[in-house]
């Protein structure tokens, strides 16, 4: 091919054309990417133990023999703003040996007239040790509902796995409940309920 | 053909054509000044809603925008400037000069640039629709949800504003492919990559940021868009989703972004220091794949915007080591343009003044970015006024800077005219005492503690803030003068050569302004 | 015209220069350095690591501005200079990539230890605090002593390690105490743990630090650190108040709670000081009523409202009083206590449970 053909403008432009055509690929690949990074999110998250939610049993078995390590469990328990609840753990704290299986139960008010459905959402503080915080029974796997008014404990039982890093001593478990009808119209009204209650 | 022969020949005057072709226009100059009248409006427009936030800021409790508008201010001020101002700007001036430069006749797809450039248009009209439909998104730039959810965001602002910026994400896009294929394909023959104007250089890598970070943003945008009108949960709890991958999604488009927003800047300085230094650019090598090694550091360290959310500690080392390292090749830079100075003979014209201004400030913004690297120092300045010192440092004694630099540079060659050289040298120092009076005390606030995005605050942080808003308003108004300088110099500047500089790049063998054509013959590099 | 310009310029130039740099240096100096407030071991390590920073970006600052000045000075344009092309130095370029490598490592070094520091609390924590951020105001609960406060200043004791779960009920809010050395995210659905100990009794200030919507400026909040035992016993007090509610409601808490809801909900009608109005609305002030009828005709009143023909005081009434229903019993049972005990009323007090009962 001479050097005039491969300047000349069809040729360049046949070149252009293919090159971004590559490039479209790229910003199409890219923009899928962005995205497949929800689920890679979640997965990492999961596998590497660095912080969102895992709802889900743990499959895992108890070991044998539980471990002489001592390790201090606290109990969180707060609602959503748009949710007409209260949620409190009945003990705030707990010792206990890693490798052994405890239940604590979690008191939820229904502050309404209504049936309430709500879902708790659970994080672990340090944010590592949420996979080595084994829930084996949880309120939290599923959508619950209480009657108007009503009142009900709910257990959470679960065991600390002995590879809990050494330079933690504690962790922390905090449940949110979040109401799975929530009436936007109402943020405004509870707000200002909250901060009435608080003196503001 | 030179100016002189041009006009000989009677050839029209290659700008003075009709309003249609120019909203037609696929000439790459034509289309670059289109981006950079439409963007230096902008910036004036940004630039209003930041002396509205200086004006609330005054004194404390000052009370002249409410809580909601400062907020909606201050969201449209980052938003304009980084997606309406800066980048089409820089766009602006990669879109003139990258072709001539290259020694080409237009981009690879003129009619796609000219597409490109309405649709940035689009952006600019829709992102300013929303103070017509009920009030702006109000929620920062950065639009964190719940905040920004339809429960604390309700309304249409934040949805407006995920439109427009979706528009201005994909013009994004056409001109990166656009300056990718020009780039790599339409070179002159003989201009190998090494041969190659380090502006050209830095566009290169800009663009494949452009296409490779922008879609990511888009997918984002989109997630939240879904989140508030279609009841998904991407970032809402209840749901099984989460606030903070919104933060990881935003800050991977955004970081890349902040090198979109400085590489061609870095290019920009890279061309003007050595013309009027009367030397060869120094480390040429260097300042080209340092600006490769930025492009591609710069996708790996976004969750330094995080460090404060509680992400796992090992990532946050990582995270910081990555930022850590941008330090480097962006010293080399520095180091090479303070050495290029070294042994010339320096012309201070305004050019030259502002592109050295850039060195000399840009580096305060890069080394106030070190202590943000540092995690426990970061935590401490996270959220607060030192990383608005540190934005602004790079963002207006970087970019913006570099961006007058053009101006004054390329204005003889778009214009056929010569800038007033004694007002672009009042536009430079007024810029800059009152551009650091401006900013620099805020990494004092910062260290207090006083943090980000407060319409009032306490007392003890007033007289900073006043100071700050009296240099504010010197700074807008001195930039005035520039527009002053462009309206008269269009209508009775001096008549410039071809070449007024001495320059050592394409553009400055054909005529000021170029014929539409650019190169009567093909140039050949040896 | 233009000459005077030009004129000025040069006057103007150099000293705009020269006031820049010498500005900076002043405020520099006037504002560096307000990271001395450090009370806690986390702010201490953090200040030392930031003043690292400061010299060698100060070096590296000065470094660069000396060397660009003096080539500015000393290679400015002259006709019949000769210029020196030096484009290329593999030493120089090799020894300023090494060199900030080297700075960098030295940073981080303290830097990261600092870090370990931080986020691993000490095993003997003596308190834990639940921070809750809300628009737009700051709850603090204590859960091993059932404390829980809002909009008031944290208490902590001093030199004691405490640990900080820091999360929020609506929006993303940020706990920053600069003077702690500290700051942290508050993320709705997610607890952030913190750990602190604070070296000096005092009084803290905080502020919000994420952009949480309008009144994110209005979250300011103090941190109150005191001696153990005032910290014990400001514990003490406020477990007494956490207990009061759950035991019997009293007559002076009714009266207090009444005179309010009396005053928005029947004053319009029976007025602020009881009289009502002579033929239309009844009195309650010194009224007969209370004698002829017992507490259960109050309550069924109040709950259901009431029609047809009364009198009262000698006066005939033929109106129609709303129900009150819609309002709780323990709100009835304080306007009822307080209209039958204010205006020289003494009539006895009515109950939220006595209320209740009654409700169909």
């Amino acid at each position: 091919m001479s050097t005039s053909d491969l300047h000349s403008p069809d040729a360049i432009q046949e070149r252009n054309r293919r090159l971004a055509k590559r490039v479209g690929l790229i910003v199409l690949g890219m923009a899928l990417f962005a995205w497949a990074l929800v689920p890679i999110y979640r997965w990492v998250c999961v596998e590497f133990g660095v912080g969102i939610v895992q709802q889900k049993p743990n499959n895992k078995n108890l070991p044998a023999a539980a471990g002489d390590r001592e390790v201090e469990v606290r109990f969180v328990g707060l609602v959503d703003v748009l949710a007409p609840a209260k949620i409190e753990p009945l003990k705030p704290r707990l010792v206990v040996k890693v490798g052994e299986q405890h239940e604590v139960m979690y008191r939820f008010t229904n502050l309404s007239d209504e049936n309430l459905d709500f879902q708790a959402v659970h994080s672990v503080a340090p944010s590592l040790a949420d996979p080595l915080f084994h829930k084996v029974e949880c309120f939290c796997f599923t959508t619950q509902t209480l009657k108007p008014r009503e009142v009900k404990d709910l257990p959470v039982a679960f065991w600390v796995d002995p590879k809990f890093p050494q330079q933690y001593h504690a962790v922390t478990l905090q449940y949110t409940l979040y109401n799975l009808n929530p009436d936007p119209t109402l943020l405004k009204k509870r707000q200002e309920e909250n901060a009435a209650k608080a003196g503001v | 053909m030179s100016t002189a022969a041009h006009a000989q020949a009677g050839h029209p005057h290659p700008l003075k054509t009709s309003l249609w072709d120019w909203i037609t226009t696929t000439d790459h100059k034509k289309i670059g000044i289109m981006y950079l009248i439409l963007a230096l409006f902008s910036f004036f427009v940004g630039g209003l809603f930041a002396l509205l936030v200086r004006l609330q800021l005054w004194r404390p409790d000052a009370g002249i925008l409410s809580p909601d508008v400062y907020n909606q201010m201050l969201t449209m001020h980052a938003t304009v400037m980084i997606f309406l101002a800066v980048i089409p700007l820089l766009t602006g001036f990669g879109n003139y000069a990258v072709p001539l430069m290259l020694g080409a006749k237009d981009m690879a797809f003129p009619r796609l640039n000219n597409v490109a450039f309405w649709i940035n248009a689009a952006a600019a009209i829709v992102l300013m629709s929303a103070f017509a439909m009920g009030g702006s998104a109000a929620a920062g730039w950065t639009s964190y949800p719940p905040l920004s959810g339809g429960i604390f965001s309700p309304g249409r602002g934040v949805d407006i504003w995920i439109l427009g910026i979706h528009l201005a994400g994909i013009s994004s896009i056409l001109g990166g492919v656009n300056f990718i294929v020009t780039i790599i394909n339409m070179r002159a023959p003989g201009m190998s990559l090494h041969k190659m104007p380090l502006f050209c250089w830095t566009w290169l890598v800009t663009a494949w940021l452009q296409v490779i970070a922008t879609p990511v943003l888009a997918g984002v945008l989109t997630m939240l868009l879904f989140d508030r009108n279609l009841g998904t949960s991407f970032f809402r709890p209840e749901a099984g989703g989460d606030p903070v991958l919104w933060q990881h999604l935003f800050w991977f488009y955004s970081h890349p972004a902040v090198y979109i927003m400085i590489l061609s800047a870095f290019g920009i300085v890279s061309e003007i220091i050595p013309i009027f230094s009367k030397k060869h650019i120094f480390g040429y090598l260097a300042i080209a794949y340092s600006s490769v090694a930025i492009g591609i550091l710069g996708f790996l360290v976004w969750a330094h915007h995080m460090f404060a959310s509680g992400i796992d500690v090992r990532a946050r080392t990582i995270f910081s080591v990555l930022t850590m390292l941008i330090a480097v090749p962006t010293g080399i830079k520095i180091f090479s343009w303070v050495a290029t100075l070294w042994g010339g003979n320096i012309r201070l014209t305004s050019a030259m003044l502002f592109a050295v201004g850039f060195v000399a400030f840009f580096l305060i913004g890069g080394l106030d970015g070190i202590f943000l690297a540092i995690i426990p120092v970061d935590i401490q300045l996270t959220h607060t006024y030192w990383v608005v010192a540190h934005i602004h440092y790079v963002l207006f004694a970087g970019s913006i800077m570099a961006i007058m630099a053009a101006a004054y540079y390329w204005f003889p060659k778009m214009f056929g005219r010569m800038l007033n050289e004694t007002m672009g040298k009042w536009h430079f120092w007024l810029t800059i005492v009152s551009m650091n009076v401006t900013f620099f005390p805020m990494h004092f606030l910062g260290v207090q503690g006083m943090p980000r995005r407060y319409y009032t605050y306490p007392a003890e942080f007033a007289f900073w803030n006043t100071t700050e808003t009296i240099a504010a308003f010197v700074m807008g108004f001195a930039q005035l003068i520039f527009v002053y300088n462009v309206i008269v110099s269009l209508r009775k500047g001096e008549k410039a050569p071809d070449d007024p500089w001495e320059g050592k790049t394409l553009e400055w063998t054909v005529s000021s302004p170029p014929p539409s054509h650019n190169f009567d013959t093909m140039p050949v590099i040896k | 015209m233009v000459e005077r310009w030009q004129e000025a310029l040069k006057r103007f130039e150099g000293k705009a220069l020269l006031g820049v740099l010498a500005w900076g240096l002043m405020a520099s100096a006037a504002g560096a350095n307000p990271m001395d407030a450090a009370v806690t071991p986390i702010a201490s390590e953090v200040n030392s690591v930031y003043n690292l920073i400061l010299w060698i970006t100060g070096g590296l600052f000065v470094g660069v501005w000396a060397v660009m000045g003096y080539a500015l000075w000393k290679f400015r344009y002259r006709k019949d200079r000769k210029v020196n092309d030096f484009h290329g130095n593999l030493t120089l370029e090799v020894v300023w990539t090494v060199i900030p490598v080297i700075l960098l490592i030295i940073i981080s070094v303290p830097a990261f230890r600092v870090l370990q520091f931080t986020e691993y609390a000490p095993k003997d924590i003596s308190e834990t605090v639940e921070v809750i951020g809300h628009q737009f105001f700051w709850e603090y609960r204590y859960p091993d002593s059932s404390i829980t406060i809002a909009n008031q200043p944290l208490r902590l004791p001093v030199g004691q390690n405490i640990r900080l779960l820091v999360t929020s009920d609506d929006v993303i809010h940020n706990f920053s105490v600069p003077a702690f050395g500290f700051k942290q995210d508050a993320i709705p659905g997610r607890v952030n743990e913190r750990w602190v100990r604070v070296d000096k009794a005092g009084t803290y200030d905080g502020y919000c630090a994420a952009l949480c919507g309008a009144l994110h400026a209005n979250m300011l909040f103090k941190v109150e650190a005191m001696e153990p035992e005032a910290y014990a016993a400001w514990k003490a007090e406020n477990q007494k108040a956490a207990a009061a509610p759950t035991g019997p409601v009293t007559q002076e808490q009714l009266m207090a709670a009444g005179e309010k809801l009396y005053a928005s909900n029947c004053a319009s009608c029976h007025q602020v000081n009881g009289q009502g109005l002579p033929g239309v609305f009844p009195p309650l002030a010194n009224s007969d009523w209370f004698d002829k009828t017992d507490k259960n005709a109050h309550i069924d009143v109040m709950l259901n409202g009431l029609r047809g023909e009364i009198t009262v005081n000698g006066q005939k009434y033929n109106g129609v009083m709303p129900g009150f229903g819609h309002l709780s019993d323990l709100d009835l049972a304080a306007i009822a206590t307080y209209e039958r005990n204010a205006w020289g009323n003494n009539h006895g007090v009515i109950t939220p449970e006595e209320v209740k009962a009654l409700r169909k």
